[in-house]
């Protein structure tokens, strides 16, 4: 028979259990919240943004030869990403910090856009944009726009690679490199990273539209 | 009591709604196709092993500051005994390296980079909420039944 004293620290450590709970779930809720809210921001800040360009390569005020690295402020969006295989259709934010990759795969900042010559990198997490990213084959095709180029992609190589280990390389050629934590299902930190890399599957084209 | 009963189990329920979603990436799955074996092929996939002389640990200072110094003095002398004493070994110097310094987070493309931490603590924190929350309300649950 338990004490009154000890009944009552059970229900207070219960009470407390309760709160934390709480508070934990409610502190990941608004983040996934915020993220889902600045993913749709995002899109319509593309739509827009594809609309004026658009409207000004009509006008004939956008070149070919005009770089969006030196436009595009952390967070904007640079780009869409579509992959067929795993249903993914995402605009992709600049930037991989903690705000960006909540919202939306986000593109390392001094890499290529997709559909220049050099590599090309986008990372999510893999609890979310990036879930079914270990789905992808060999062969598989990815399609990219940016207000630039439209660019269609084929999946030639995927690895895993340490956290801390070297994964990045510049590349003459037009390359799209994909990046997410491994094991993709795995509690905590994931120690290792999965590295998708892609070629276009057409020789690089400069579309405008 | 039935209206607060009634509330947990309302809120077990939502919970129960919610979280397998957020909880995929959490649960280990035997499905994962394994992945390809790059990482042992390539020389530049796997990570440097840090030096193991950084490990060492640091033994008997007092004879090797002794010995360096050259003021180590036999325990006996030759009188003491018929077998010729040799001179103690120097100890070899103590190596202290550096820690090894954690690679800064990539934040900016550059040749040879790490890949960007996609590591989010979110579902983690989003699990032991919900645990917490589950204990914390399955204890009220049983306490206020006793009570009843």
């Amino acid at each position: 028979m338990r004490s009154p004293r000890s009944k009552s620290t059970v229900r207070l450590a219960a009470k407390a259990l309760c709160v934390v709970g709480a508070a934990l779930v409610g502190y990941a809720s608004v983040r996934y919240a915020e993220g889902a809210h600045r993913a749709e921001v995002a899109r319509r800040e593309w739509v827009e943004q594809q609309a004026r360009g658009n409207v000004a390569n009509a006008r004939r005020w956008v070149t070919s030869s005009m770089t969006l690295n030196e436009q595009v402020a952390p967070g904007g969006p640079v780009a869409r990403l579509e992959i067929p295989r795993i249903n993914l259709d995402e605009i992709v934010l600049e930037g991989v910090g903690d705000d960006e990759l909540d919202a939306a795969p986000g593109h390392l900042p001094g890499s290529a856009l997709p559909g220049m010559r050099g590599n090309a990198v986008i990372s999510a997490h893999r609890d979310r944009h990036f879930a079914h990213l270990d789905e992808l084959q060999l062969g598989d095709t990815i399609r990219t726009e940016t207000s630039q180029s439209q660019e269609l992609w084929v999946v030639v190589n995927r690895r895993v690679v340490e956290r801390d280990a070297p994964a990045l390389f510049q590349s003459k050629e037009p390359l799209l490199t994909l990046t997410t934590c491994w094991p993709v299902r795995y509690f905590g930190s994931a120690p290792d990273r999965l590295i998708v890399s892609a070629r276009p599957l057409l020789p690089l084209r400069s579309q405008t539209f | 009591m039935k209206c607060r009963f009634a509330t947990i189990a309302r809120t077990l329920a939502v919970v129960a709604l919610v979280a397998p979603s957020v909880l995929s990436a959490q649960v280990p799955s035997p499905g994962n196709p394994p992945m390809d074996t790059a990482k042992r092929a390539s020389p530049t996939a796997g990570k440097s092993k840090p030096d193991s002389s950084g490990r060492m640990t640091l033994t008997d200072m007092k004879a090797w500051v002794d010995s360096a110094a050259g003021n180590t003095k036999p325990l006996v002398t030759e009188a003491d005994t018929a077998v010729p004493i040799t001179k103690p070994l120097p100890l070899p110097p103590p190596i202290v390296s550096a820690p090894i310094p954690a690679p800064a987070q990539t934040t900016r493309f550059s040749n040879g980079a790490i890949a960007p931490n996609t590591a989010s603590p979110l579902p983690t924190i989003f699990a032991l909420g919900l645990a917490s929350l589950a204990v914390g309300l399955v204890l009220l649950f049983r306490s206020r039944r006793r009570l009843t």
